[in-house]
């Protein structure tokens, strides 16, 4: 009897093979859409988290206080040994130890004077491991002492020559100076480092450094700088005129040799003790960036610089008065969290339009089922007259809509499977499979089991 | 009895087309859902465009150093000086640009001593046409300048003060030659976002106090401005391209051109512009394409579902031409059965989607709060909620007039035929 309720399915399928077969290549195309694009969403996911990984997001700060250089220099080598660490920097960052730096070249000259342009710039001094475009951070609350401790990161892009961390004789120029002034790689620039902390302030002139490379400094100030005008006669200096009104402060770096800061800063302690004033604590490395392997290890990593910082008999807080104090922050907006957040937005949307489809491919065969139901109303009543049972004729539709399914399956498993732009992971085709086939197998029970609740006499009474 | 005809039809085909239009419905809404997402999505890419115009390339000479040194006190004869040093040839300029459009500027500064006091007031030579692109100008009395102006000047409120005049009075300006132009007032502004100012580096009136940015000025047309500059090389200018894609292959050619004059700087926004919505953009196209991929589903699923429709119907229509009705009557049953089925079953789909979408949708935007998403309902969504549901009914019909037109009535009319 079962083998012949199956060959009444087959037939019956085949005598109407068009209808079931558009079916099953509409259902083959929804798994195949739900299987691809559940994939592409999971690149995507990859590709964002690669993205902020490669823009810093597995970074943070951590902000000293009180720590003498030398200790410093320990410090990022411990730092370095910790499991988990990708990278470790301790830049010079001027606004913290209250350096500028007038970045000016000549524009004009002839035997009786000079004239220059230029820009007053934060100080930037930098290793040769510093990653330009993710480890230039600054701190809100030197700009603003009433403002909460916050890290901006501020990526340093390449714009002309090479943007690499610089030597002793070399310097990197923002582009808003460069064109301001009109110079490209190749400039001679001087730069006159300026400790602020004092009156006088305490300056050093720094000639014939070679401009390597322009870069665009994508931060809160984009691209402000301070210009000015120097004019020397005979030698010496007559006038700086300067734009009316400006503070003096610009996130925006010019970009010297660590050492060449270093330099400065030791000048700077002896002059501050010639003057009487003792030495500044503070002028010291205040700045350590630890890149961490990955962005989910940001945050095992933080608790290991944590312990080790402790250990070393740093006080933890980012407003302790006791010295030396460590105070470890998270970039704002580009960080870990931001990163996984990031990535959680595009999982939400593909699985927005991936239900959207689900719905679909439900919605269409059911649609399409109870179509059939009504197509064969009269069938079910002959069949129930001639003697068919209620669970056989649920056993022939039944049957007939898993062949349809899993035709569908199969024609989807060879588009998905088989080498072509749409193949994709085994395991994505199978969930997609699971949840399409579900779908579409609840959506249409209801259109199946309807004629079963309806008298035969009635279905017979149906007019063709 | 044609409506009955048409839509109800013999037996059970009414609660047939019922199907269809209830599954076209939700497949409209459906589409809806997703087509609303991805033009809110790119409506605000196109926000973020208008903000930040990375459609837009600077090209300029380096700051003119004798700016520093305008006179302060003194009695001096007055003075006006080019802001950028005048450098860039404009035909040179406007042939290289092609397609892509060209705002030319001369930007100058006028300088007058008198005593112990000083006036400097920043001069902007700019075709008004087109500086509306890229700049906003709020006028407060008088007119905005027209191409045609000679000698005419709009200037804002700081500028108007400072120089004691009104629309209507004039002043002078020093011209090359050493003469002096009068410009006559014929606008007052209260406010200007000028894209690209110079920066501030001498004392001149200003909108926006503390503004490292020029935020006033005197605005002339090019011709104007040209004849107080005695040339007509331009100081700066901007190449706005015809969509943010061409700017890098626009830079290369503007850097060929002015090789020779290494001095003239050629800057874009664009590759910032780039970084900050390169996910954002890419998340867009992948739920584009997932859109796209849902429209057709649905309209394959529908298109299944009204050749189905049709097929039960195909008897009813060869009894309906057997029995005299003109084959025009029944074609227009069955474009009216496919088209009603289509228009209500859209129409619907489309009142559940604009009353249950989403309030807010989240795309990824690296470094950068482009903001969240609000789906929008406009007339892309409308047109493409249509064309999927008439599509569908148009290839769900096809097949019975093509066996209705080409065939035997006899065959249409036998029983499974």
């Amino acid at each position: 009897m079962r083998h012949g309720l199956l060959w009444f399915v087959v037939t019956d399928l085949r005598r109407a093979r068009l209808r079931p077969g558009l079916s099953v290549i509409a259902i083959a195309f929804g798994i195949v859409g739900v299987a691809f694009f559940a994939g592409q969403v999971s690149v995507r996911q990859e590709d964002v988290l690669a993205g902020y990984e490669e823009s810093g997001a597995a970074t943070f700060v951590v902000r000293l206080s009180g720590v003498p250089d030398d200790e410093v220099v320990a410090l990022t080598s411990n730092l370095r040994a910790l499991k988990g660490v990708q990278s470790v920097e301790a830049p010079y960052n001027g606004i913290e130890l209250g350096l500028v730096a007038d970045t000016s070249f000549l524009v004009f000259q002839n035997d009786r004077q000079k004239e220059y342009l230029g820009a007053r710039l934060n100080v930037l001094g930098i290793d040769s491991g510093f990653r330009m475009g993710s480890s230039y951070f600054i701190n809100f609350r030197d700009l603003n002492p009433q403002a909460a401790q916050s890290v901006l990161g501020i990526p340093l892009l390449p714009v002309e020559g090479e943007v690499r961390p610089p030597t002793t004789d070399e310097v990197l120029v923002p582009s808003s100076v460069a064109s301001y002034v009109g110079i490209r790689p190749g400039a001679e620039a001087i730069v006159e480092l300026t400790y602020t902390g004092v009156e006088p302030p305490i300056v050093q002139r720094l000639d014939r450094l070679r401009v390597v490379g322009v870069f665009d400094a994508a931060g809160p100030d984009k691209g402000q700088i301070i210009p000015f005008w120097r004019l020397l006669a005979q030698g010496q200096e007559v006038l700086t005129v300067r734009p009316p009104g400006e503070s003096g402060l610009t996130t925006i770096p010019v970009v010297l040799n660590a050492e060449v800061v270093r330099s400065f800063l030791s000048d700077v302690q002896s002059e501050l003790r010639a003057r009487g004033l003792g030495a500044a604590p503070n002028l010291a490395h205040r700045q350590i960036v630890i890149q961490a392997g990955s962005i989910a290890g940001v945050p095992a990593l933080q608790g290991e610089v944590d312990s080790l910082l402790r250990a070393r008999s740093l006080t933890a807080g980012c407003d302790a008065q006791a010295h030396p104090s460590f105070c470890m922050l998270l970039p704002e907006r580009n960080n870990f969290a931001a990163a996984i957040r990031e990535q959680a937005k595009v999982s939400q949307g593909g699985d927005f339009f991936l239900a959207l489809l689900l719905v679909l491919v439900a919605v269409g065969a059911g649609g399409l089922q109870v179509q059939s139901t009504v197509t064969r109303w009269r069938d079910y009543g002959v069949l129930q007259a001639i003697g068919f049972s209620p669970v056989q004729i649920l056993f022939i539709y039944a049957s007939q809509l898993l062949l349809i399914l899993g035709s569908a399956v199969a024609l989807a498993a060879i588009a998905t499977l088989v080498p072509s732009p749409l193949a994709g992971s085994t395991e994505s085709f199978l969930r997609a499979t699971g949840l399409a086939v579900l779908c579409a197998m609840l959506a249409s029970l209801p259109a199946l089991l309807w004629p079963l609740f309806a008298r035969p006499v009635v279905m017979l009474q149906e007019v063709r | 009895m044609r409506f009955k005809l048409a839509f109800a039809g013999f037996g059970r085909r009414g609660i047939e087309a019922l199907i269809a239009i209830l599954v076209l419905a939700v497949a409209s809404a459906v589409v809806a859902f997703s087509a609303m997402v991805v033009e809110g999505a790119r409506a605000t890419l196109h926000q973020v465009e208008i903000e930040q115009h990375p459609d837009v390339i600077q090209v300029k000479g380096p700051f003119n150093r004798a700016l520093f040194e305008t006179p302060r006190s003194g009695y001096l004869q007055p003075l006006t000086l080019p802001v950028y040093e005048p450098l860039i040839d404009p035909n040179e300029l406007t042939n290289m640009a092609g397609g892509a459009t060209v705002l030319k500027h001369q930007s100058l500064l006028r300088n007058v001593v008198s005593g112990d006091s000083f006036l400097n007031v920043y001069i902007f030579g700019i075709e008004p046409d087109k500086e509306s692109l890229v700049s906003a100008f709020a006028l407060q009395r008088g007119r905005f300048l027209q191409n045609d102006d000679r000698d005419a000047a709009v200037l804002d409120e700081a500028s108007a003060r400072a120089l004691d005049v009104d629309v209507g009075g004039s002043f002078l300006v020093r011209k090359a030659d050493g003469a002096d132009l009068r410009l006559t007032v014929v606008g007052v502004l209260q406010g200007i976002e000028l894209f690209d100012s110079p920066p501030t580096t001498v004392e001149a009136p200003a909108l926006k106090s503390g503004s490292p940015f020029v935020s006033s000025g005197v605005f002339v047309t090019l011709r104007t401005s040209e004849s107080i500059l005695a040339r007509q090389t331009l100081t700066d200018a901007l190449v706005i391209a015809d969509s943010p894609d061409r700017v890098p292959d626009l830079v290369t050619r503007l850097k060929e051109v002015f090789r020779l004059e290494p001095a003239v700087f050629v800057e874009e926004t664009y590759t910032r512009y780039l970084r900050q919505v390169s996910d954002f953009q890419l998340t867009l196209v992948l739920f584009a394409a997932i859109g796209s991929l849902t429209a057709i589903n649905a309209g394959a699923f529908v298109a299944k579902l009204m050749h189905d429709a049709y097929e039960d119907r195909r008897r009813q229509y060869a009894l309906l031409l057997s029995l005299g009705f003109s084959p025009v009557g029944v074609a227009g049953l069955i474009l009216g059965f496919g088209l009603a089925v289509a228009l209500v079953g859209g129409g619907l789909g489309s009142i559940v989607a604009l009353a249950f979408k989403p309030p807010h949708f989240l795309m990824p935007s690296l470094m950068a709060d482009l903001g969240t998403v609000v789906p929008r309902f406009d007339f892309l969504v409308a047109a493409l909620v249509a064309g999927v549901a008439i599509v569908a009914a148009l290839v769900g019909m096809a097949r019975i007039v093509w066996i209705l037109g080409r065939g035997p009535i006899a065959a249409a009319l036998m029983e499974g035929g």
